[in-house]
Protein backbone atom coordinates (compact mmCIF):
# COMPACT_ATOMS: atom_id res chain seq x y z
CA UNK A 1 0.00 0.00 0.00
CA UNK A 2 1.02 3.49 -0.32
CA UNK A 3 2.92 5.38 2.20
CA UNK A 4 1.45 8.85 1.13
CA UNK A 5 -1.43 9.99 2.72
CA UNK A 6 -4.41 10.01 0.80
CA UNK A 7 -6.53 13.21 -0.60
CA UNK A 8 -9.31 12.27 1.46
CA UNK A 9 -7.15 13.04 4.30
CA UNK A 10 -6.10 16.23 2.83
CA UNK A 11 -10.40 16.90 2.27
CA UNK A 12 -10.31 19.13 5.64
CA UNK A 13 -11.94 22.32 5.07
CA UNK A 14 -10.58 24.90 7.36
CA UNK A 15 -12.91 27.68 8.72
CA UNK A 16 -12.01 31.72 8.88
CA UNK A 17 -12.80 32.90 12.44
CA UNK A 18 -15.42 35.20 12.67
CA UNK A 19 -15.88 36.48 8.56
CA UNK A 20 -17.11 34.69 5.75
CA UNK A 21 -15.94 35.11 2.27
CA UNK A 22 -19.73 34.38 1.02
CA UNK A 23 -21.19 36.56 3.24
CA UNK A 24 -19.43 40.06 3.55
CA UNK A 25 -21.01 41.92 6.58
CA UNK A 26 -20.00 45.94 5.48
CA UNK A 27 -22.46 46.51 8.07
CA UNK A 28 -20.51 45.04 10.89
CA UNK A 29 -16.92 46.55 9.68
CA UNK A 30 -18.88 50.14 9.75
CA UNK A 31 -19.68 49.09 13.84
CA UNK A 32 -16.28 48.34 14.01
CA UNK A 33 -14.94 51.38 13.30
CA UNK A 34 -17.97 53.86 14.42
CA UNK A 35 -16.73 51.73 17.79
CA UNK A 36 -13.04 52.21 17.02
CA UNK A 37 -13.53 55.95 16.59
CA UNK A 38 -16.18 56.27 20.42
CA UNK A 39 -12.76 54.47 21.84
CA UNK A 40 -10.30 57.11 20.47
CA UNK A 41 -13.20 59.68 21.59
CA UNK A 42 -12.88 57.97 24.83
CA UNK A 43 -9.28 58.10 24.99
CA UNK A 44 -9.42 61.68 23.97
CA UNK A 45 -11.86 62.82 26.77
CA UNK A 46 -10.28 60.72 28.96
CA UNK A 47 -6.07 62.17 28.45
CA UNK A 48 -7.01 65.74 27.45
CA UNK A 49 -10.13 66.49 29.60
CA UNK A 50 -11.18 64.29 32.13
CA UNK A 51 -8.00 63.48 34.35
CA UNK A 52 -7.01 67.19 34.17
CA UNK A 53 -10.72 68.06 35.27
CA UNK A 54 -10.14 66.09 37.73
CA UNK A 55 -7.13 67.25 39.39
CA UNK A 56 -7.66 70.60 39.52
CA UNK A 57 -11.28 69.96 41.22
CA UNK A 58 -9.43 68.49 43.98
CA UNK A 59 -6.74 70.65 43.82
CA UNK A 60 -4.38 67.99 43.94
CA UNK A 61 -2.49 70.49 41.70
CA UNK A 62 -0.88 72.53 44.19
CA UNK A 63 1.02 70.39 46.26
CA UNK A 64 4.24 68.64 44.40
CA UNK A 65 3.39 65.11 44.41
CA UNK A 66 -0.06 65.85 43.11
CA UNK A 67 1.52 67.35 39.71
CA UNK A 68 4.35 64.42 39.86
CA UNK A 69 1.41 62.10 39.71
CA UNK A 70 -0.76 64.16 37.14
CA UNK A 71 2.33 63.96 35.21
CA UNK A 72 3.19 60.58 35.42
CA UNK A 73 -0.37 59.73 34.63
CA UNK A 74 -0.38 61.98 31.85
CA UNK A 75 2.36 60.73 30.24
CA UNK A 76 1.04 57.19 30.84
CA UNK A 77 -2.43 58.61 28.85
CA UNK A 78 -0.33 60.41 26.10
CA UNK A 79 1.20 56.70 25.41
CA UNK A 80 -1.99 54.95 25.52
CA UNK A 81 -3.15 57.13 23.38
CA UNK A 82 -0.07 57.19 20.96
CA UNK A 83 -0.99 53.57 21.09
CA UNK A 84 -4.68 53.11 20.05
CA UNK A 85 -4.72 55.57 17.41
CA UNK A 86 -1.89 53.81 15.61
CA UNK A 87 -3.70 50.66 16.14
CA UNK A 88 -6.62 51.77 14.83
CA UNK A 89 -5.06 53.47 11.78
CA UNK A 90 -2.50 50.90 10.55
CA UNK A 91 -5.95 48.38 10.61
CA UNK A 92 -7.95 51.28 8.52
CA UNK A 93 -5.15 52.27 6.06
CA UNK A 94 -4.62 48.01 5.63
CA UNK A 95 -8.36 48.03 5.03
CA UNK A 96 -8.38 51.73 2.82
CA UNK A 97 -5.49 49.95 0.52
CA UNK A 98 -7.39 46.98 0.31
CA UNK A 99 -10.48 48.18 -0.62
CA UNK A 100 -8.95 50.24 -3.63
CA UNK A 101 -6.64 47.95 -4.95
CA UNK A 102 -9.79 45.56 -4.95
CA UNK A 103 -8.42 43.05 -1.99
CA UNK A 104 -10.08 42.59 0.97
CA UNK A 105 -6.77 43.22 3.80
CA UNK A 106 -7.03 41.29 6.88
CA UNK A 107 -9.80 39.33 7.41
CA UNK A 108 -8.49 36.80 9.80
CA UNK A 109 -8.95 38.47 13.15
CA UNK A 110 -11.73 39.75 14.87
CA UNK A 111 -15.09 40.85 12.61
CA UNK A 112 -13.38 41.54 9.01
CA UNK A 113 -10.26 41.40 10.61
CA UNK A 114 -10.10 44.73 12.55
CA UNK A 115 -8.53 43.21 15.41
CA UNK A 116 -5.02 42.43 12.95
CA UNK A 117 -3.32 45.35 14.43
CA UNK A 118 -3.64 44.09 18.06
CA UNK A 119 -2.33 40.60 17.01
CA UNK A 120 0.42 42.05 15.02
CA UNK A 121 1.06 44.27 17.87
CA UNK A 122 1.68 40.98 20.17
CA UNK A 123 4.00 39.35 17.52
CA UNK A 124 5.84 42.06 17.61
CA UNK A 125 6.44 42.15 21.44
CA UNK A 126 7.46 38.74 20.92
CA UNK A 127 9.45 38.72 18.80
CA UNK A 128 13.48 38.42 19.32
CA UNK A 129 14.67 42.73 19.02
CA UNK A 130 18.39 41.79 17.23
CA UNK A 131 21.11 44.13 16.30
CA UNK A 132 23.05 42.89 13.42
CA UNK A 133 26.81 42.78 14.70
CA UNK A 134 28.08 45.67 12.54
CA UNK A 135 25.68 48.57 13.78
CA UNK A 136 26.51 51.19 16.04
CA UNK A 137 24.94 49.75 19.14
CA UNK A 138 24.16 52.99 20.89
CA UNK A 139 22.61 54.82 18.06
CA UNK A 140 21.01 51.96 16.45
CA UNK A 141 19.03 51.19 19.99
CA UNK A 142 18.61 54.79 20.18
CA UNK A 143 17.16 56.24 17.10
CA UNK A 144 13.74 54.44 17.62
CA UNK A 145 13.19 56.09 21.00
CA UNK A 146 14.03 59.28 19.16
CA UNK A 147 11.26 59.16 16.41
CA UNK A 148 8.89 58.11 18.91
CA UNK A 149 9.58 60.44 21.70
CA UNK A 150 9.25 63.15 19.11
CA UNK A 151 6.00 61.60 17.36
CA UNK A 152 4.88 61.25 21.24
CA UNK A 153 5.75 64.78 22.42
CA UNK A 154 3.59 66.37 19.93
CA UNK A 155 0.60 65.06 21.01
CA UNK A 156 1.50 67.70 24.07
CA UNK A 157 0.68 70.55 22.05
CA UNK A 158 -2.39 69.38 20.42
CA UNK A 159 -5.45 71.28 21.80
CA UNK A 160 -8.56 69.76 21.36
CA UNK A 161 -10.81 71.48 22.59
CA UNK A 162 -11.45 74.80 24.37
CA UNK A 163 -8.66 74.73 27.11
CA UNK A 164 -8.17 70.86 26.39
CA UNK A 165 -4.73 70.51 26.10
CA UNK A 166 -1.77 69.71 28.42
CA UNK A 167 0.25 72.13 27.54
CA UNK A 168 -0.37 75.44 26.20
CA UNK A 169 2.61 76.51 25.22
CA UNK A 170 2.85 80.44 24.54
CA UNK A 171 5.42 79.33 21.61
CA UNK A 172 3.22 76.29 20.09
CA UNK A 173 3.94 76.95 16.86
CA UNK A 174 8.24 76.23 17.29
CA UNK A 175 7.61 73.71 19.44
CA UNK A 176 6.00 72.12 17.06
CA UNK A 177 8.61 73.05 14.58
CA UNK A 178 11.24 72.18 17.06
CA UNK A 179 10.11 68.60 18.02
CA UNK A 180 8.90 67.50 14.79
CA UNK A 181 12.28 67.98 13.42
CA UNK A 182 13.85 66.03 16.03
CA UNK A 183 12.29 63.04 14.22
CA UNK A 184 14.33 63.55 11.49
CA UNK A 185 17.27 62.76 13.70
CA UNK A 186 15.88 59.40 14.42
CA UNK A 187 15.37 58.22 10.94
CA UNK A 188 18.60 59.73 10.00
CA UNK A 189 20.79 57.79 12.41
CA UNK A 190 18.99 54.56 12.89
CA UNK A 191 19.47 54.55 8.97
CA UNK A 192 23.02 55.29 9.39
CA UNK A 193 24.17 53.40 12.71
CA UNK A 194 22.44 49.83 11.06
CA UNK A 195 25.73 49.19 8.72
CA UNK A 196 23.30 48.39 5.93
CA UNK A 197 23.85 50.07 2.30
CA UNK A 198 20.22 50.09 2.35
CA UNK A 199 19.26 51.64 5.40
CA UNK A 200 22.48 53.93 4.99
CA UNK A 201 21.13 54.87 1.41
CA UNK A 202 17.46 55.78 2.91
CA UNK A 203 19.07 57.59 5.69
CA UNK A 204 20.48 60.43 3.50
CA UNK A 205 17.01 60.20 1.47
CA UNK A 206 15.45 60.31 4.55
CA UNK A 207 17.60 63.37 5.75
CA UNK A 208 17.70 65.23 2.60
CA UNK A 209 14.17 64.96 2.62
CA UNK A 210 13.16 65.69 5.78
CA UNK A 211 15.49 68.44 6.12
CA UNK A 212 14.53 69.97 2.31
CA UNK A 213 10.48 70.04 3.95
CA UNK A 214 10.88 71.43 6.96
CA UNK A 215 11.95 74.92 5.50
CA UNK A 216 8.38 74.95 3.94
CA UNK A 217 6.55 73.52 6.81
CA UNK A 218 8.06 76.03 9.02
CA UNK A 219 7.34 78.19 6.51
CA UNK A 220 4.05 78.09 6.30
CA UNK A 221 3.50 77.70 10.08
CA UNK A 222 4.79 81.12 10.45
CA UNK A 223 2.55 82.48 7.88
CA UNK A 224 -0.13 81.20 10.25
CA UNK A 225 1.59 82.90 13.47
CA UNK A 226 1.86 86.45 11.76
CA UNK A 227 -1.24 86.38 10.82
CA UNK A 228 -3.18 85.05 13.72
CA UNK A 229 -0.42 87.48 15.73
CA UNK A 230 0.31 84.54 17.89
CA UNK A 231 2.27 81.64 18.45
CA UNK A 232 0.17 79.88 20.72
CA UNK A 233 -1.95 77.36 19.11
CA UNK A 234 -5.61 78.09 21.55
CA UNK A 235 -5.11 81.62 20.54
CA UNK A 236 -4.87 80.33 16.83
CA UNK A 237 -7.89 78.52 17.16
CA UNK A 238 -9.89 81.64 18.79
CA UNK A 239 -8.74 83.69 16.23
CA UNK A 240 -10.92 81.75 13.69
CA UNK A 241 -13.85 82.39 14.90
CA UNK A 242 -15.01 84.87 11.68
CA UNK A 243 -13.16 82.74 8.65
CA UNK A 244 -11.08 79.74 9.06
CA UNK A 245 -8.01 80.26 7.87
CA UNK A 246 -7.48 78.16 4.75
CA UNK A 247 -9.36 80.94 2.83
CA UNK A 248 -7.35 83.62 3.67
CA UNK A 249 -4.00 81.70 4.03
CA UNK A 250 -4.89 79.10 1.11
CA UNK A 251 -1.27 79.38 0.06
CA UNK A 252 0.57 78.60 3.18
CA UNK A 253 -2.37 75.55 3.50
CA UNK A 254 -1.21 74.04 -0.03
CA UNK A 255 2.23 74.41 1.32
CA UNK A 256 1.39 72.58 4.75
CA UNK A 257 -0.77 69.87 2.89
CA UNK A 258 2.63 68.59 0.64
CA UNK A 259 5.21 69.58 3.03
CA UNK A 260 3.36 67.25 5.61
CA UNK A 261 3.05 64.62 3.87
CA UNK A 262 6.68 64.51 2.95
CA UNK A 263 7.14 64.83 6.66
CA UNK A 264 5.18 61.68 6.97
CA UNK A 265 7.33 59.72 4.56
CA UNK A 266 4.38 58.34 2.89
CA UNK A 267 3.45 57.33 -0.98
CA UNK A 268 4.62 59.96 -3.00
CA UNK A 269 7.58 60.97 -0.28
CA UNK A 270 8.22 57.64 0.76
CA UNK A 271 11.80 57.54 -0.43
CA UNK A 272 13.71 56.83 2.60
CA UNK A 273 11.37 53.74 3.10
CA UNK A 274 11.18 52.14 -1.08
CA UNK A 275 10.53 49.12 -0.66
CA UNK A 276 10.76 48.37 -4.16
CA UNK A 277 14.33 50.26 -4.56
CA UNK A 278 15.80 49.88 -0.95
CA UNK A 279 14.54 47.02 1.39
CA UNK A 280 13.03 49.16 3.91
CA UNK A 281 14.59 51.87 4.24
CA UNK A 282 16.10 53.43 6.90
CA UNK A 283 14.20 50.57 9.00
CA UNK A 284 15.76 47.82 6.98
CA UNK A 285 17.76 46.06 10.08
CA UNK A 286 15.23 46.64 13.03
CA UNK A 287 12.99 43.95 14.40
CA UNK A 288 10.78 43.34 17.11
CA UNK A 289 9.52 46.20 19.31
CA UNK A 290 12.43 48.39 17.80
CA UNK A 291 10.53 48.43 14.33
CA UNK A 292 7.18 48.69 16.36
CA UNK A 293 8.20 52.24 17.55
CA UNK A 294 9.30 53.48 14.46
CA UNK A 295 5.87 52.28 13.04
CA UNK A 296 3.99 53.49 15.84
CA UNK A 297 5.69 56.80 15.00
CA UNK A 298 4.91 56.70 11.87
CA UNK A 299 1.14 56.54 12.73
CA UNK A 300 0.85 58.91 15.67
CA UNK A 301 2.45 61.33 13.47
CA UNK A 302 -0.29 60.39 10.55
CA UNK A 303 -2.91 61.60 13.72
CA UNK A 304 -0.77 64.40 14.89
CA UNK A 305 -0.09 66.50 11.47
CA UNK A 306 -3.32 65.85 10.21
CA UNK A 307 -4.59 66.98 13.58
CA UNK A 308 -2.07 70.50 13.88
CA UNK A 309 -3.60 71.21 9.72
CA UNK A 310 -7.60 71.35 11.58
CA UNK A 311 -5.88 73.29 14.20
CA UNK A 312 -4.25 75.90 12.25
CA UNK A 313 -6.28 75.91 8.66
CA UNK A 314 -9.29 74.38 9.60
CA UNK A 315 -11.15 76.35 12.99
CA UNK A 316 -9.47 73.56 15.25
CA UNK A 317 -12.66 72.65 17.82
CA UNK A 318 -15.12 75.25 16.39
CA UNK A 319 -18.52 74.03 15.51
CA UNK A 320 -22.13 74.58 16.94
CA UNK A 321 -22.37 74.25 20.53
CA UNK A 322 -26.38 73.94 21.06
CA UNK A 323 -26.33 76.44 23.66
CA UNK A 324 -23.76 74.86 25.93
CA UNK A 325 -21.18 77.37 27.91
CA UNK A 326 -18.52 77.18 26.20
CA UNK A 327 -15.52 75.91 28.74
CA UNK A 328 -17.78 73.43 30.39
CA UNK A 329 -16.95 69.92 30.38
CA UNK A 330 -19.86 69.11 28.31
CA UNK A 331 -19.16 71.52 25.39
CA UNK A 332 -15.46 70.29 25.93
CA UNK A 333 -16.58 66.99 24.79
CA UNK A 334 -18.72 68.03 21.71
CA UNK A 335 -15.62 70.30 20.91
CA UNK A 336 -13.33 67.67 20.62
CA UNK A 337 -15.73 65.31 18.95
CA UNK A 338 -16.03 68.15 15.91
CA UNK A 339 -12.14 67.99 16.18
CA UNK A 340 -11.78 64.29 16.31
CA UNK A 341 -14.02 64.37 12.70
CA UNK A 342 -12.12 66.98 11.21
CA UNK A 343 -9.30 64.99 11.89
CA UNK A 344 -10.69 62.33 10.47
CA UNK A 345 -11.78 63.12 7.32
CA UNK A 346 -8.13 64.68 6.59
CA UNK A 347 -6.38 61.26 7.93
CA UNK A 348 -8.88 60.05 4.92
CA UNK A 349 -7.61 62.73 2.62
CA UNK A 350 -4.38 61.77 3.34
CA UNK A 351 -5.09 57.74 3.07
CA UNK A 352 -6.28 58.80 -0.51
CA UNK A 353 -3.36 60.45 -1.38
CA UNK A 354 -1.08 57.83 -0.52
CA UNK A 355 -3.55 55.85 -2.63
CA UNK A 356 -3.07 57.41 -5.43
CA UNK A 357 -0.16 59.06 -6.66
CA UNK A 358 3.46 56.83 -7.74
CA UNK A 359 6.54 58.03 -5.95
CA UNK A 360 8.78 60.79 -6.93
CA UNK A 361 12.33 60.51 -8.25
CA UNK A 362 14.76 62.25 -5.71
CA UNK A 363 16.02 64.95 -7.54
CA UNK A 364 11.97 65.73 -8.37
CA UNK A 365 11.48 65.61 -4.69
CA UNK A 366 14.21 68.02 -4.37
CA UNK A 367 13.08 70.31 -7.06
CA UNK A 368 9.49 70.63 -5.65
CA UNK A 369 10.41 71.48 -2.42
CA UNK A 370 13.28 73.95 -2.62
CA UNK A 371 11.48 75.60 -6.19
CA UNK A 372 8.34 75.32 -6.18
CA UNK A 373 7.24 75.32 -2.27
CA UNK A 374 9.84 77.11 -0.61
CA UNK A 375 9.00 80.08 -2.91
CA UNK A 376 5.24 79.24 -2.60
CA UNK A 377 5.74 79.36 1.59
CA UNK A 378 7.32 82.80 0.87
CA UNK A 379 4.67 84.27 -0.90
CA UNK A 380 2.52 82.60 1.75
CA UNK A 381 4.36 84.48 4.53
CA UNK A 382 3.71 87.64 2.63
CA UNK A 383 0.25 87.44 1.83
CA UNK A 384 -0.30 86.51 5.29
CA UNK A 385 1.87 89.58 6.50
CA UNK A 386 -0.39 91.93 4.20
CA UNK A 387 -3.50 90.90 5.29
CA UNK A 388 -2.31 91.35 9.07
CA UNK A 389 -1.75 94.26 7.98
CA UNK A 390 -4.93 95.55 6.55
CA UNK A 391 -6.56 93.44 9.84
CA UNK A 392 -4.61 96.31 12.27
CA UNK A 393 -5.74 98.99 9.65
CA UNK A 394 -9.42 98.25 9.90
CA UNK B 1 1.32 82.22 -17.93
CA UNK B 2 2.43 78.77 -18.86
CA UNK B 3 3.33 77.87 -15.18
CA UNK B 4 -0.21 78.64 -14.36
CA UNK B 5 -1.29 76.51 -16.77
CA UNK B 6 1.51 73.77 -15.85
CA UNK B 7 0.20 73.83 -12.07
CA UNK B 8 -3.37 73.84 -13.67
CA UNK B 9 -2.56 70.69 -15.57
CA UNK B 10 -0.98 69.05 -12.50
CA UNK B 11 -3.80 69.43 -10.27
CA UNK B 12 -6.57 68.68 -12.92
CA UNK B 13 -4.26 65.15 -13.19
CA UNK B 14 -3.94 64.62 -9.54
CA UNK B 15 -7.65 64.77 -9.11
CA UNK B 16 -7.83 62.48 -12.09
CA UNK B 17 -6.55 59.73 -10.29
CA UNK B 18 -8.11 60.51 -6.63
CA UNK B 19 -11.15 60.33 -8.56
CA UNK B 20 -10.14 56.89 -10.30
CA UNK B 21 -8.99 55.67 -6.78
CA UNK B 22 -12.46 56.58 -5.36
CA UNK B 23 -14.61 54.95 -7.80
CA UNK B 24 -12.65 51.82 -7.31
CA UNK B 25 -13.62 51.45 -3.25
CA UNK B 26 -16.89 50.10 -4.66
CA UNK B 27 -16.27 47.89 -7.10
CA UNK B 28 -16.15 43.85 -5.74
CA UNK B 29 -12.71 42.52 -4.14
CA UNK B 30 -10.92 39.77 -6.76
CA UNK B 31 -9.47 37.80 -3.73
CA UNK B 32 -9.87 34.25 -4.00
CA UNK B 33 -10.41 32.54 -0.64
CA UNK B 34 -8.69 29.82 -1.33
CA UNK B 35 -8.22 27.63 1.58
CA UNK B 36 -11.68 28.41 2.76
CA UNK B 37 -13.66 28.22 -0.93
CA UNK B 38 -12.32 25.67 -3.02
CA UNK B 39 -11.75 26.51 -7.01
CA UNK B 40 -13.74 25.20 -9.24
CA UNK B 41 -11.14 23.51 -11.59
CA UNK B 42 -12.37 22.47 -15.26
CA UNK B 43 -12.66 19.08 -16.16
CA UNK B 44 -9.28 19.44 -18.38
CA UNK B 45 -6.36 19.92 -16.49
CA UNK B 46 -3.46 18.39 -15.48
CA UNK B 47 -3.21 18.43 -12.31
CA UNK B 48 -2.07 15.16 -10.92
CA UNK B 49 -2.36 11.60 -12.81
CA UNK B 50 -4.85 8.39 -12.05
CA UNK B 51 -5.16 5.11 -13.12
CA UNK B 52 -8.76 4.42 -14.07
CA UNK B 53 -10.19 0.71 -12.77
CA UNK B 54 -13.78 -0.61 -14.79
CA UNK B 55 -16.85 -0.33 -13.12
CA UNK B 56 -16.29 -4.31 -11.86
CA UNK B 57 -12.99 -3.48 -10.51
CA UNK B 58 -10.89 -4.92 -12.87
CA UNK B 59 -7.93 -2.63 -14.20
CA UNK B 60 -8.27 -0.72 -17.40
CA UNK B 61 -4.52 -0.89 -18.17
CA UNK B 62 -2.97 -3.34 -20.15
CA UNK B 63 0.44 -3.37 -19.38
CA UNK B 64 1.33 -2.22 -22.60
CA UNK B 65 4.51 -0.63 -21.52
CA UNK B 66 3.40 2.89 -23.51
CA UNK B 67 3.40 5.46 -21.59
CA UNK B 68 7.00 4.12 -19.25
CA UNK B 69 8.51 4.39 -23.06
CA UNK B 70 6.96 7.99 -23.77
CA UNK B 71 7.70 9.17 -20.54
CA UNK B 72 10.47 11.92 -20.49
CA UNK B 73 11.54 11.96 -17.23
CA UNK B 74 11.53 8.26 -17.07
CA UNK B 75 9.21 8.10 -13.63
CA UNK B 76 6.63 5.57 -14.42
CA UNK B 77 8.08 1.70 -13.37
CA UNK B 78 5.95 -1.09 -14.64
CA UNK B 79 6.91 -4.85 -14.58
CA UNK B 80 3.81 -7.48 -15.90
CA UNK B 81 3.72 -11.00 -16.36
CA UNK B 82 1.79 -13.24 -18.74
CA UNK B 83 -1.92 -13.52 -17.96
CA UNK B 84 -1.99 -17.15 -16.54
CA UNK B 85 -5.91 -16.73 -17.68
CA UNK B 86 -5.56 -16.20 -21.57
CA UNK B 87 -4.01 -13.61 -23.64
CA UNK B 88 -2.15 -10.29 -22.92
CA UNK B 89 -0.14 -9.34 -19.62
CA UNK B 90 -1.34 -8.41 -16.22
CA UNK B 91 0.18 -5.88 -14.01
CA UNK B 92 2.63 -6.49 -10.83
CA UNK B 93 4.00 -3.28 -10.16
CA UNK B 94 3.19 -0.09 -11.43
CA UNK B 95 5.06 3.05 -9.54
CA UNK B 96 5.17 6.78 -10.58
CA UNK B 97 7.40 8.92 -8.59
CA UNK B 98 5.25 12.52 -8.54
CA UNK B 99 8.68 14.29 -7.25
CA UNK B 100 9.82 14.16 -10.43
CA UNK B 101 6.55 13.62 -12.89
CA UNK B 102 6.48 17.27 -14.86
CA UNK B 103 3.17 16.90 -15.46
CA UNK B 104 3.32 16.73 -19.26
CA UNK B 105 0.73 14.57 -19.98
CA UNK B 106 2.40 12.07 -22.69
CA UNK B 107 1.62 9.19 -20.64
CA UNK B 108 -2.06 10.43 -20.92
CA UNK B 109 -1.69 10.82 -24.97
CA UNK B 110 -0.04 7.76 -25.28
CA UNK B 111 -2.58 4.90 -23.27
CA UNK B 112 -4.04 2.91 -25.92
CA UNK B 113 -6.98 2.35 -23.45
CA UNK B 114 -7.80 5.49 -21.40
CA UNK B 115 -6.08 3.93 -18.27
CA UNK B 116 -3.87 6.43 -16.88
CA UNK B 117 -5.69 9.57 -16.93
CA UNK B 118 -5.29 13.17 -15.74
CA UNK B 119 -7.52 14.59 -12.62
CA UNK B 120 -8.20 17.97 -11.19
CA UNK B 121 -7.21 17.54 -7.95
CA UNK B 122 -4.39 19.61 -7.19
CA UNK B 123 -3.55 19.16 -2.69
CA UNK B 124 -0.80 17.34 -3.31
CA UNK B 125 1.78 19.49 -0.80
CA UNK B 126 3.72 17.17 1.69
CA UNK B 127 6.85 16.90 3.74
CA UNK B 128 8.56 14.09 2.95
CA UNK B 129 9.24 13.91 -0.08
CA UNK B 130 9.35 9.79 -0.40
CA UNK B 131 5.23 10.21 -0.29
CA UNK B 132 5.23 11.19 -3.69
CA UNK B 133 6.18 8.16 -4.89
CA UNK B 134 3.06 6.68 -6.18
CA UNK B 135 2.19 3.02 -6.61
CA UNK B 136 -0.55 0.90 -7.88
CA UNK B 137 -2.94 1.35 -4.96
CA UNK B 138 -2.26 4.84 -4.87
CA UNK B 139 -2.88 5.76 -7.99
CA UNK B 140 -6.11 3.43 -8.15
CA UNK B 141 -7.29 5.12 -5.17
CA UNK B 142 -6.84 8.57 -6.92
CA UNK B 143 -8.79 7.31 -9.57
CA UNK B 144 -11.79 6.05 -7.74
CA UNK B 145 -11.58 9.80 -5.61
CA UNK B 146 -11.99 11.39 -9.05
CA UNK B 147 -15.16 12.63 -9.45
CA UNK B 148 -14.03 13.43 -13.24
CA UNK B 149 -11.14 12.90 -15.88
CA UNK B 150 -9.80 13.12 -18.95
CA UNK B 151 -8.18 11.21 -21.31
CA UNK B 152 -7.55 12.61 -25.34
CA UNK B 153 -9.07 8.53 -26.59
CA UNK B 154 -12.37 8.64 -24.36
CA UNK B 155 -12.75 12.28 -23.86
CA UNK B 156 -14.08 13.50 -20.15
CA UNK B 157 -15.36 10.78 -18.23
CA UNK B 158 -17.85 11.18 -15.02
CA UNK B 159 -18.05 8.75 -12.13
CA UNK B 160 -21.85 8.88 -11.08
CA UNK B 161 -22.76 8.63 -7.57
CA UNK B 162 -23.65 5.46 -8.45
CA UNK B 163 -20.11 4.28 -9.12
CA UNK B 164 -21.14 3.85 -13.19
CA UNK B 165 -18.53 5.41 -15.25
CA UNK B 166 -20.35 7.70 -18.13
CA UNK B 167 -19.04 10.25 -20.85
CA UNK B 168 -19.61 13.48 -20.32
CA UNK B 169 -22.11 15.48 -21.69
CA UNK B 170 -20.76 17.88 -24.59
CA UNK B 171 -20.69 20.96 -22.81
CA UNK B 172 -18.08 19.69 -20.76
CA UNK B 173 -15.97 17.97 -23.19
CA UNK B 174 -13.03 20.48 -24.53
CA UNK B 175 -14.01 21.88 -27.92
CA UNK B 176 -17.58 20.46 -27.68
CA UNK B 177 -18.99 23.78 -26.50
CA UNK B 178 -17.83 25.21 -29.36
CA UNK B 179 -18.67 22.27 -31.54
CA UNK B 180 -21.96 22.45 -30.23
CA UNK B 181 -22.51 26.45 -31.00
CA UNK B 182 -21.49 25.31 -34.72
CA UNK B 183 -23.69 22.98 -34.71
CA UNK B 184 -26.50 25.06 -34.10
CA UNK B 185 -25.09 27.76 -36.24
CA UNK B 186 -24.95 25.47 -39.12
CA UNK B 187 -28.74 24.30 -38.71
CA UNK B 188 -29.29 27.84 -38.61
CA UNK B 189 -27.97 28.85 -41.66
S1 LIG C 1 2.95 13.30 -16.97
FE1 LIG C 1 4.78 13.23 -18.23
S2 LIG C 1 6.43 13.12 -16.73
FE2 LIG C 1 4.56 12.60 -15.64
S3 LIG C 1 4.47 10.40 -15.69
FE3 LIG C 1 3.29 11.15 -17.44
S4 LIG C 1 4.75 11.20 -19.14
FE4 LIG C 1 5.94 11.02 -17.26
S1 LIG D 1 -0.05 3.07 -21.59
FE1 LIG D 1 -1.96 2.74 -20.46
S2 LIG D 1 -2.41 0.58 -20.82
FE2 LIG D 1 -0.27 0.84 -21.37
S3 LIG D 1 0.86 0.35 -19.53
FE3 LIG D 1 0.53 2.57 -19.47
S4 LIG D 1 -1.38 2.83 -18.35
FE4 LIG D 1 -1.28 0.69 -18.89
Amino acid sequence: MSRMPLPADRLVQPKLVGYDPTRPRPWLERLAYTLFFAALWAMVILAYGAVPALFRRFGWLSTTAGFLAYAVVEAVLAFLLAAVVALILIVVLRKYLGKVQERVGPMHYGPAGVFQTVFDALKLLGKEDFAPKRVDWLIFRIAPAIVFVSAFLLMVALPVAGGWVMADLNVGLLYIVAVSTLGAYGVVLGGLSQGNKWGLLGGFRAGAQLVSYEVPLALALLAVGVYAGSLRLSDIVEHQYGVWHVVPLFLSFVVYLVASIAELKATPFDLPEAESELVAGYNTEYSGMSFAFFFLAEFVELFLLPGFMVVLFFGGWHGPLFGLAPGSFAAGVLQSLYFLIKVAVWVWIFLWIRATLPRFRDDQLMDLAWKGLLPLALVGLLVAAFLRMFLEVL
Amino acid sequence: MSLFAEVWEAVKAVGAGLGAVNKRISEPAVTEFYPYKKPEIPPVSVQFLALIQNEDGTDRCVACLQCERVCPSQVITIERKRNPEGKGFVLERFDLDFANCMHCANCVEACPVSAIVTVGAFEHAVYDINLLKADKAMLDHIGHEARVWYSPKFGVELRTPEGKIQKAPPEMQPGGLAELLKAEGGEAS
